[in-house]
């Protein structure tokens, strides 16, 4: 079992990897935000299953709740202060996704 | 293996594939708000069924009580940010995508909403974040 489950946290190395193309391509500073809360539950699963993989899931447990708290409250943290501030960069914001959809151009 | 592992590794297989659904959809669906649907949902889900998966496996033990906390805190709280996020998100004015087929519908429809809002405002009232953030998007 426990290589099953080194094949499964590789797995979601790679899946986690792959959120990061989000990160820097995402056209708006929501994207990028969101695509970090993924990555951060991402990071979550990870650490227990390590944990199991290294065969001491106590601490490796108690990790990943520290940090799906942490997660938790960084990505409400930045949302709430975005939603309060008067002004947004508008090149942030980004008008990259378009109205009209790809195959209208 | 025995029925309690064959049970185990559905659920981890299970958990694997919505982790990977969740991930596409975040790198393919085309705005913004498509993809919170993708992380809020496939990704809350595949993230239970894995901690589950984990949680069998293990049996009744400490580690399946803080699996089963995990659980919960995620359950909990991945929807609620990747609903606060898009919130905000919607309030700062987003652009939101249409599908093609639905574009002259669309316009037709924050054309009026616009029309609202201006007949708002000179009644002299404030137009609603709804108003504002429609006018927004459509202008050409």
């Amino acid at each position: 079992m426990t290589s099953i489950l080194l094949g499964l946290a590789i797995f979601l190395a790679v899946l986690l990897g792959m959120n990061f193309i989000r990160v820097i391509l995402g056209p708006t500073l929501f994207d990028r935000l969101l695509a970090v809360g993924a990555i951060g539950t991402n990071a979550v699963l990870l650490l227990a299953i390590i944990g199991f993989v290294y065969g001491r899931p106590d601490g490796f447990l108690d990790l990943a709740i520290t940090y799906a708290i942490l997660n938790f409250v960084g990505v409400v943290a930045v949302a709430k202060f975005l939603d309060a501030k008067r002004e947004v960069d508008p090149d942030a914001l980004g008008q990259a996704a378009p109205l009209r959809g790809e195959r209208d151009q | 293996m025995s029925a309690l592992d064959w049970v185990s590794a559905f659920f981890l297989a299970g958990g694997a594939f919505f982790l990977v659904v969740s991930t596409v959809g975040l790198l393919r669906l085309p705005d913004f708000f498509s993809r919170s649907h993708a992380v809020g949902k496939s990704e809350t889900l595949g993230s239970l069924l894995l901690l589950a998966g984990l949680a069998i496996q293990n049996g009744f033990a400490l580690e399946s009580a803080k699996l089963v906390l995990i659980l919960i805190f995620i359950a909990a709280t991945n929807p609620s940010g990747v609903h606060v996020l898009s919130r905000a998100a919607l309030r700062k004015g987003v652009p939101v995508w249409i599908h093609p087929d639905d574009v002259p519908e669309a316009e037709r429809r924050a054309a009026s909403a616009a029309e609202a809002a201006r007949a708002e405002r000179a009644a002299g009232t404030h137009g609603t974040d709804g108003a504002d953030v429609t006018n927004r998007e459509v202008a050409p």
